[in-house]
């Protein structure tokens, strides 16, 4: 559970939310920027969150950002969201044994066109891999948002209820972490594509 | 001044990352770990850990506590093949021990004078609920030097019902309906739990009652199973029964010897 | 905390008469903290061999991922299914391939051969081999899976009884190992069919 960001993903079968915070910290102390994307387009229908030390982040986004766009031109069709977070946490755990390696903590979210059905994921810097989860949390605020989707979360939620859920995450680390972060840029995948909602602002 | 290596001007940035690319491949070429850099000499430990393992399970009017007799060091050697783990401290108190034996016999001569004087002063034997309490804050009175045993108290209480007390070194007391301890523990803890506590069966399976018998087969095959894995507990099987109203029995029963 | 209890998991497999028996829990944390709750730690690799894989989970997958890789290329040259003794040798091939850098896995390997003799054996993470003819535990929850199946485990079991052994061996483990939980999955492999049945334990 890396450092003092914070990355929300609920998912049911019809859509999943992805929630990243904006901000970048220097000396673990110092607010550097309010404006920070971590996010990753991955495909039409599918995206990825990123957490963690800060030039692996840049570096790992862009790379896994290229080679996915790379093997659509290829092969004429996109990667499934499983395939994709499965290439990323092959890529997480070669490194790991290798001398160069990412220290990220990812969400992949997307919606698998074949199966119909929203996808969740998750990937840490050793390698660990979630796949196909009702709710994945990153960062140290996770600890308490378990605890309110463990209680809270249904299977067939409504959109709106989704994002309140998420709300009351993003709420929670608010109310309960030291750190000021300074807002959250949030996104949506369903069946009918790809939708950046309204940032949450504190 | 002359050997002064810090920052400096003329190093060439080139040939200091040459050089520290070398140290990567160096240290990745061969790691610390793989040579014997990193063994450390001993240093000297108050305590050591004699192996062998101890159980005790109460019942509505009975206590028994089992323990192996062998006595291990560094889980390898045997020193003695009949090592005594449980103590009758008096008609109806029983301690029974694991962890370091030097501060277990401590730990029982401590106990007997205070039992002693008990006896002295109220002309009455302790009952087992107020030794439990009493080893509870002897052994918490060593809090930052403490007695390194595992220690379980059982017998019958004042209300004459069974009774096993469980605690950790440094005294935290529980009271409970059976317990194990020592070097077996983990293997002998499960199985009580699941044909004692019940706990992996549904609600509505008729459970089998707590017998003296019962709880006495239950401790042998839980002995067997922890002496067929546990290469510190072997030998024999001491078993030490307090029945309400009956004198304390101890028996001895054959256990792997290998 | 060791890396092999990072993740947590449980994996446990007993022999019977012409049947075996592999149950592993469903819980992946990080550390102290649960993040999911359905994750099986067993992995079908041909009709009648499964593999449980606990420890790392990061490294249980990677490992998983060549052990079907190689499994596939032996049932391609060589034109069969692949034995529960071959894939064992298999894999501890592969793990002791990675002797200097091993990955956190122990594997354990379970099914019936081409006789229908069952056949069981975990090892430790560089390959070392055991295959009793009884039972094996792999995890965090070893410890506790051996005393409790030291006491259940019966010559010649049949399926239904090895599935009984089997299943309140591992619930007994998970009420104690804090570092597995949520349920248990077990399969029972006997020479027609396999039962899988998800039990429930404590669920914490």
């Amino acid at each position: 559970m890396a450092g003092m960001h914070f990355l929300v993903g609920i998912s049911t079968d019809d859509y999943v939310i992805l929630a990243a915070d904006k901000a970048t910290f220097a000396y673990g102390a110092i607010l550097a920027d309010s404006e920070n994307d971590k996010e990753y387009r991955l495909g039409k229908k599918l995206t990825m969150m990123c957490i963690g030390e800060e030039g692996d982040v840049a570096q790992f986004g862009d790379w896994t950002k290229r080679n996915l766009q790379l093997y659509s031109v290829r092969n004429g069709y996109e990667v499934s969201p499983a395939s994709a977070h499965h290439f990323v946490r092959r890529s997480i755990a070669h490194g790991l044994r290798s001398s160069d390696r990412y220290t990220v903590d990812v969400l992949i979210g997307g919606y698998d066109e074949k199966e119909e059905k929203a996808f969740l994921g998750s990937v840490d810097y050793l390698g660990n891999g979630l796949a196909k989860q009702p709710y994945l949390f990153r960062g140290f605020c996770g600890r308490f948002c378990y605890a309110i989707m463990d209680r809270e979360y249904k299977k067939n939620m409504s959109e709106a209820e989704g994002l309140i859920m998420m709300k009351k995450c993003i709420g929670e680390a608010k109310r309960r972490f030291v750190a000021n972060i300074p807002g959250y840029k949030v996104v949506i995948i369903d069946k009918n594509g790809y939708r950046k909602l309204d940032d949450v602002l504190f | 001044m002359s050997n002064f290596t810090g920052i400096t001007a003329t190093m060439n940035p080139l040939a200091e990352m040459a050089q520290f690319k070398q140290n990567m491949r160096e240290v990745a070429a061969s790691p610390e770990w793989r040579t014997s850099k990193l063994i450390e000499r001993q240093r000297w430990n108050p305590y050591s850990m004699e192996g062998g393992s101890t159980a005790a399970i109460s019942g509505d009017n009975f206590a028994i506590v089992a323990s192996d007799t062998r006595m291990t060091q560094n889980d390898i050697n045997i020193l003695t093949r009949d090592a005594e783990k449980i103590h009758v401290l008096n008609d109806s108190i029983i301690l029974s021990t694991s962890g370091f034996y030097g501060d277990v016999i401590q730990l029982r001569k401590v106990l007997q004078s205070r039992l002693h004087k008990y006896r002295f002063d109220y002309r009455a034997d302790m009952s087992a609920d107020l030794c439990a309490e009493l080893l509870s804050r002897n052994l918490y009175y060593r809090r930052f030097f403490p007695y390194y045993t595992g220690a379980m108290l059982a017998g019958i209480d004042e209300n004459g019902k069974g009774a096993v007390f469980s605690y950790d070194p440094i005294g935290c007391i529980e009271r409970l309906g059976y317990s194990a301890s020592g070097a077996a523990e983990p293997m002998i803890i499960p199985f009580l739990d699941c044909q004692i506590g019940h706990v992996t069966v549904a609600e509505d399976y008729e459970k089998p009652p707590l017998t003296i018998e019962r709880a006495i087969s239950l401790m042998k095959d839980a002995f067997r199973g922890a002496a067929e894995r546990e290469i510190s507990t072997g030998d024999k099987i001491h078993l030490v029964i307090a029945e309400a109203g009956k004198p304390i029995v101890q028996k001895f029963l054959p256990l792997r010897e290998d | 905390m060791s890396i092999m209890s990072y993740t947590g998991g449980t994996v446990v497999a007993m022999a019977g008469d012409e049947c075996v028996c592999i149950a592993s829990d469903l819980r992946i944390g990080e550390q102290m903290t649960t993040i999911a709750t359905d994750e099986k730690k067993v992995h079908k690799v041909s009709d009648k061999v499964y593999v449980g894989l606990a420890g790392f989970q990061s490294d249980a997958k990677t490992m998983l991922e060549k052990i079907l890789f190689r499994k596939n290329l032996y049932e391609l040259r060589e034109n069969r299914k692949v034995r529960p003794q071959i894939l064992s040798e298999m894999i501890s091939n592969l793990c002791y391939q990675h002797r200097f850098g091993s990955y956190f896995t122990e594997p354990l390997v379970a099914g019936l051969d081409d006789q229908n003799k069952p056949y069981i054996c975990c090892m430790d993470t560089i390959g070392c081999v055991s295959a009793p003819r009884d039972f094996v535990a792999i995890g965090t929850g070893q410890e506790y899976l051996l005393g409790v199946c030291e006491n259940f485990w019966q010559e010649n079991m049949k399926p239904e009884e090895l599935f009984e052994a089997t299943a309140q061996s591992i619930l007994s483990c998970l009420e104690r190992d804090a570092a597995s939980g949520w349920g248990a999955v077990v399969y029972t492999i006997t020479k027609d069919k396999v039962n899988v049945s998800t039990i429930k334990s404590r669920m914490d």
